[in-house]
């Protein structure tokens, strides 16, 4: 942290210190006044002429600071140089005025008086001051967090009401029972059941075909190195669309089956880069040593390669298998006639597309409870990513960022 | 020293090369058979593109179907530039585009910023911990939670709206607010995630620039400016260039989590109607159309990416490979 160094203001600094802050409070004051009347504007009518008198007066008070200041700079060092460090306050100083005028004239020019964020560079470029900084920062970073966090807490307080009432944050009248009936749903769970059954398979196969085809790409001297590549990377940025996998699938008589789902998974070129990333920046004395002892490559590979790689493949591994988890689109495509094979995406989707009026013989818990149900569902299917990611969340922090940065 | 080695070293003869490496091509095996199978099959179907629409049904198999058809040139891809579902399928796709683009963008680079000049440990802590756990969520999932949120009746952002005195507004299923929710869906769910590079980035920038710009006296503003943005310029325009190169993908996997017949007119993208054509209920599958459309859009999404990495390739010396 940086050290505060005491020494005693003179008078100068101490009146530019004030100077600053005033000009600050002026602009933050104008920029809230102006968010209120954008944001309240029903509530605020009464307020309205007061605010504007009031952000006229503070944006009079901060071009009387600009217009001495610009004019002693100028001719000091020369108007040019002042314009090279102040381009955004110069234009702030010829805009502002005329708009502050015009909007008092034409209240339909009232929306240009945001232009005042002109102002800004200047004003916090003249405050040294650590503090500000880290006090707006930490502002807009609680407010981020919020934003992040709100949308669960709206969720599970949805689900866990009594229906028929306006529930914000917190729960009101809580009240299980649409909560039940998503875990005790028999067709939920065989969902879920399809989802990890896909996701574990789907998950293990790739790790298998990725970890294997990344390793003779990782060598330097294998043979055709480059037609192979080339021949997987074309895969990355070309392909035939949806239409002929359709078809295809169908001539395979994979249609209706759950692994449709997937087997096209298992070979990611991108995982694959991943992967012969890692290798290439294992030391390759290792190899050797080995290979002068006479070791196969088969054995190297087994013995020396693969307890080596655990950190990458884990990494590959959690994203396969959020990507299987996640994905409903082959769902989408290659299951038509056998709604028990859907994932839980797909599971949800079909859910939420069905009106409840439109169902005649329905289970009247289910009819009353409809809201609580879905909103269940969606809590239950995003929590097997939830227990993953306190695990994965350090490898976001380490090594995977770099090699989503190389990609 | 291995460097100087390997230098001097003539390159061996391929036959050698093959007796010494030639049993790794086992490795290749699944992947070659997989992408055989799975990606390059499906772009031979692209001949329907070129051909009338195949008849599956009345054929022995598809391959036949496919092949009996009759050749009819590129009368499937003139129907891209007349018909008018598909101009404005092509419309939405580059305005919701751009509008993620030119919104959601800059973001990740200024929260980076803040996140890295961050002090203490509590907020920073936990807003990196709360902000990469969208970007593992399925869009069902995410547009689960939208559609509770921007509820009609019942929507937290409803009920403050009418709290401060504005009418409700159907935000989902308008056709005025539906690109609105897709530009913000995506910020809640990609932000978070897209700010790691960066912050990689600021990282591996050199401390002592900005400690010497702090003595030289400038204040946290212009150490922003003048030291921490030149320092991760290349890193933006890298990804700038391919952000521009994916722009016919207007994330198709979110607007056909969120697509609903009311909002086709501001919502329909060259995805999502490529999907219709051969998944809509009730209606014969349009292949041929379909894969025109398809190839259409990936043909003009791989001239992008490839012209975006000429010319990182050209200015930055980085690029996709």
């Amino acid at each position: 942290m940086a050290k505060k160094i005491s020494a005693p203001l003179t008078k100068e600094e101490k009146r530019k210190n004030i100077v600053r802050r005033i000009l600050l409070l002026c602009l933050l004051v104008i920029m809230a006044l102006l968010f209120v009347e954008l944001v309240d504007n029903k509530y605020t009518v009464e307020y309205h002429n007061i605010f504007d008198i009031v952000i006229a007066l503070l944006g009079v008070v901060m071009i009387a600071e600009a217009v001495p200041r610009i004019c002693r700079h100028a001719a000091v060092e020369g108007f040019s140089d002042y314009l090279k460090h102040n381009k955004a306050e110069f234009l702030w100083l010829i805009v502002f005025p005329i708009i502050l005028v015009c909007s008092f004239l034409a209240p339909g020019m009232a929306g240009w008086r945001w232009l005042v964020a002109l102002k800004m560079p200047n004003v916090f470029g003249r405050y040294n001051d650590e503090n500000v900084f880290q006090i707006i920062v930490k502002i807009a970073a609680v407010l981020l967090i919020l934003i992040f966090v709100i949308p669960f807490f709206n969720l599970v307080a949805v689900a866990i009401s009594k229906p028929g009432q306006i529930v914000n944050l917190l729960p009101k009248n809580i009240d299980w029972e649409g909560f039940k009936y998503a875990v005790t749903d028999m067709q939920f769970l065989r969902s879920f059941k399809n989802s990890i059954f896909l996701t574990v398979v789907g998950t293990i196969g790739s790790v298998v075909v990725v970890s294997l085809a990344a390793y003779p790409l990782s060598k330097p001297q294998m043979p055709l190195k480059r037609t192979v590549m080339i021949f997987f990377m074309i895969v990355m940025y070309f392909g035939g669309g949806l239409a002929p996998m359709i078809i295809l699938m169908d001539t395979l008589g994979l249609m209706d089956t759950i692994w449709a789902l997937i087997i096209p998974g298992w070979m990611s070129v991108y995982n694959m880069l991943l992967m012969k990333g890692f290798y290439e920046s294992l030391p390759p004395q290792l190899e050797e040593a080995a290979k002068i002892d006479g070791a196969s490559n088969m054995y190297v590979f087994r013995k020396i390669i693969i307890p080596l790689s655990k950190p990458m493949v884990a990494t590959i591994a959690f994203f396969q298998v959020v990507g299987y988890w996640n994905s409903y689109g082959p769902a989408l495509y290659y299951i038509s006639t056998r709604k028990d094979l859907y994932p839980v995406p797909n599971y949800i989707r079909n859910f939420m597309s069905i009106s409840p009026q439109s169902m005649t013989d329905m289970n009247p818990t289910l009819m009353f409870y409809w809201n609580n149900v879905e909103k269940s569902y969606l809590l239950l299917s995003i929590i097997p990513i939830m227990c993953l990611y306190p695990f994965v969340f350090r490898f976001i922090k380490g090594g995977m960022a770099t090699g989503a940065v190389k990609g | 020293m291995k460097k100087q080695k390997s230098d001097v070293v003539i390159k061996p003869s391929f036959g050698k090369q093959m007796k010494q490496y030639g049993n790794l091509f086992l490795f290749y095996i699944p992947a070659i058979v997989l992408v055989v199978i799975f990606s390059y099959i499906p772009m031979a179907g692209i001949i329907m593109a070129f051909k009338k629409n195949p008849n599956l049904l009345g054929s022995s198999s598809a391959i036949q179907g496919i092949l009996d058809a009759d050749w009819i040139g590129f009368k499937n891809f003139e129907k891209i530039f007349t018909d008018p579902d598909i101009i404005s399928a092509l419309r939405n796709t580059l305005i919701i585009s751009m509008q993620k683009i030119v919104i959601l963008f800059p973001i990740p680079i200024v929260m980076a910023i803040c996140i890295n000049e961050m002090r203490g440990k509590i907020v920073k802590k936990s807003l990196q911990a709360v902000m990469y756990i969208p970007h593992f969520l399925s869009w069902i999932t995410v547009s689960g939670i939208f559609i509770t949120l921007l509820s009609y009746d019942t929507g937290i952002v409803n009920n403050l709206m009418q709290f401060f005195g504005f009418d409700r507004i159907p935000f989902v299923t308008s056709n005025d607010t539906f690109r609105g929710v897709l530009v913000v869906s995506a910020a809640w769910a990609y932000l978070g995630w897209n700010t790691i590079v960066y912050v990689s980035a600021i990282t591996a920038l050199d401390r002592d620039l900005i400690e010497a710009a702090k003595i030289d006296g400038a204040s946290k503003w212009q150490q922003i400016i003048h030291v921490t943005l030149p320092g991760i310029l290349p890193t933006i325009a890298v990804m700038f260039i391919l952000r521009i190169g994916g722009i016919m993908d207007a994330g198709y996997d979110q607007v056909l989590a969120m697509y609903s017949p009311y909002i086709k007119e501001s919502g329909d993208i060259l995805g999502t109607y490529t999907f219709r054509l051969v998944k809509e209920a009730g209606l014969l599958p349009q292949y041929a159309l379909s894969t025109a459309v398809g190839l259409f859009n990936s043909v003009v999404g791989l001239v992008l990416v490839l012209s975006g990495n000429f010319i990182s390739r050209r200015l930055f010396k980085r690029g996709l490979w």
